[in-house]
């Protein structure tokens, strides 16, 4: 049974803090939860916390420690082992009842057979024409299917995540929206926010998960940018550069 | 590893789960090596050390230690549990005094290159060095390429260990450039120079087309999260892009490549 390393609040508990800690120790981070890993590259609550426990453990010697047990062994196991004996118990009750009471009569068929000839109430003497069959309500027609709307449109860019990061300036610029790895409804508008800018003209980039260019703007005196155009669904990376640096690199995800 | 030794951990959980105060004796070392710690990082004078240990002693015989109980699931060594626990409440003891950090600063960093610094300032820069160490290691599949180019960031000169693991036929031309310009000082190359004599080794191996420019953001964003991540929030150092390069020198003339297992 896999342990749950995430608190109520989405961070991780101190045995998940704990958990990459001991991953660092033993240079094993790619053995850990993908949830996990992921979590520590965007929290830096998370992160910070797991390099200082890193650094009191670091040294310490474990080698009279022997392998470590699997979580809570025994007790996990009984707790599994009942709820399964008692779910299988259930189960063979209901198979014995199904195979021992008799079979429910089935549901008469009713068929309804149009008439030919119907006397309508409405005039009568005359003969009416059978009721013509509901018109099926006109077709919606379907959203056009996004020309890349398939699995690889979501794989990440290894060379843009590791630019994913909360950019830590010291005039306090913070972008206010989308939240990162925010997903947002191709109907949505697709707004970019931040607070704190360097004065100047910034340029806003909106790239595909192949890094592949599909819009950029540039926006003077602002400190937010509306998206006007329509992208098709998958993940999408984006960044706000000033004359001199680049500021922040986000992505977000299109549904 | 001896057959009593193998005991270790099981006996740990037995004794919190039967005999806490033995466990307590027992992981003495922990509280003590972790309140040094926090003093030495300047949350604690050096006279408050003893009175500190207590303190986390009482929390943990009044509530910790059945909390630890009630909430420790066995999926890491119990004490490593413990040593975050007691992290945690010597970071509430800290917070609750107000006590601000002695944030480590570009001369200190210095001092200890010098090794000039006391045994405070000493254990504050090995408990760097270590989170700078677990940073490196958490990077996993973009660390070498991080480390080479952090490396190139603070203008360290590089010897064929550091690029054992990029050698192939195919980046021959590109290591030869590498070691024409960076096995000597190159304090005097801009960083588009720098980045443009390496860019071409990662173009290789990645088979990409990235520029100079953007894997020059991509370094400075690098290096803008380790900031962010040392300086901690709330902040307990100081870090600009100066101190950063000090300490990174520090890490790399430290760390043999020879010993570093990838």
């Amino acid at each position: 049974m896999a342990l749950n390393y995430f608190d109520q609040h989405g961070h991780l508990t101190d045995e998940g803090i704990a958990r990459y800690a001991e991953a660092l120790r033993q240079d094993a981070v790619d053995k850990l939860p993908s949830a996990m890993v992921q979590h520590i590259e965007q929290c830096e609550s998370c992160h910070g916390q797991a390099l200082d426990l890193y650094a009191l453990i670091a040294d310490a010697d474990y080698s009279a420690l022997g392998a470590l047990p699997a979580p809570q062994a025994t007790v996990r196991r009984l707790w599994i082992l009942r709820a399964a004996a008692a779910a299988v118990l259930v189960m063979l009750s209901w198979l014995a009842y199904r195979l021992s009471a008799p079979a429910p009569p089935s549901q008469p068929v009713v068929k309804v057979e149009t008439p030919v000839d119907t006397i309508r109430e409405d005039s009568p003497g005359r003969i009416a024409q059978p009721d013509k069959p509901a018109t099926p309500p006109p077709a919606v027609p379907r959203e056009t299917t996004p020309q890349y709307a398939d699995a690889s449109f979501y794989t990440p860019a290894d060379n843009m995540e590791g630019m994913i990061v909360s950019t830590m300036r010291s005039g306090g610029f913070e972008v206010t929206a989308p939240a990162n790895s925010d997903t947002i409804a191709r109907t949505e508008a697709l707004r970019f926010a931040w607070k704190n800018a360097p004065e100047g003209e910034l340029t806003l980039i909106i790239l595909t998960n192949k890094e592949k260019e599909v819009h950029r703007s540039s926006v003077t005196a602002a400190n937010y940018y509306s998206f006007e155009g329509k992208l098709t669904p998958g993940l999408y990376y984006w960044k706000l550069e000033d004359a001199s640096d680049l500021l922040h690199v986000g992505k977000f995800y299109i549904r | 590893m001896q057959g009593a030794d193998k005991d270790l951990q099981a006996k740990e959980l037995e004794w919190l789960h039967k005999a806490p105060d033995r466990l307590l004796a027992h992981y003495q070392f922990i509280i003590e090596a972790t309140v040094t710690r926090f003093a030495a990082r300047g949350f604690f004078a050096f006279e408050e050390k003893e009175e500190v240990v207590q303190e986390i002693n009482l929390q943990l015989w009044e509530k910790k230690l059945d909390r630890i109980k009630a909430q420790y699931n066995g999926s890491v060594y119990l004490r490593t549990y413990f040593s975050k626990v007691v992290y945690n409440a010597c970071l509430e003891i800290a917070r609750s005094r107000r006590r601000q950090p002695r944030f480590l600063s570009d001369e200190l960093l210095q001092f200890t290159g010098d090794n000039a610094a006391g045994a405070f300032e000493q254990i504050a820069i090995r408990d760097e060095l270590h989170r700078l160490e677990g940073f490196f290691r958490g990077l996993a599949g973009k660390r070498l390429k991080s480390e080479l180019c952090l490396k190139l960031f603070v203008r360290f000169i590089l010897s064929m260990p550091d690029l054992r693991w990029f050698e192939s036929p195919k980046t021959q031309s590109a290591i030869a450039a590498i070691q024409q310009h960076f096995f000597e000082a190159y304090d005097h190359l801009s960083d588009k120079e720098v980045y443009g004599i390496i860019v071409d080794l990662f173009n290789i191996l990645e088979s990409r087309d990235t520029d100079a420019d953007s894997l020059r953001k991509w370094v400075q964003q690098l290096a803008d999260r380790l900031i962010g991540l040392l300086n901690g929030d709330p902040p307990v150092s100081a870090y600009d892009r100066e101190a950063l390069k000090i300490l990174l020198r520090l890490f790399f003339e430290q760390a043999s490549p020879e010993s570093v297992n990838y």
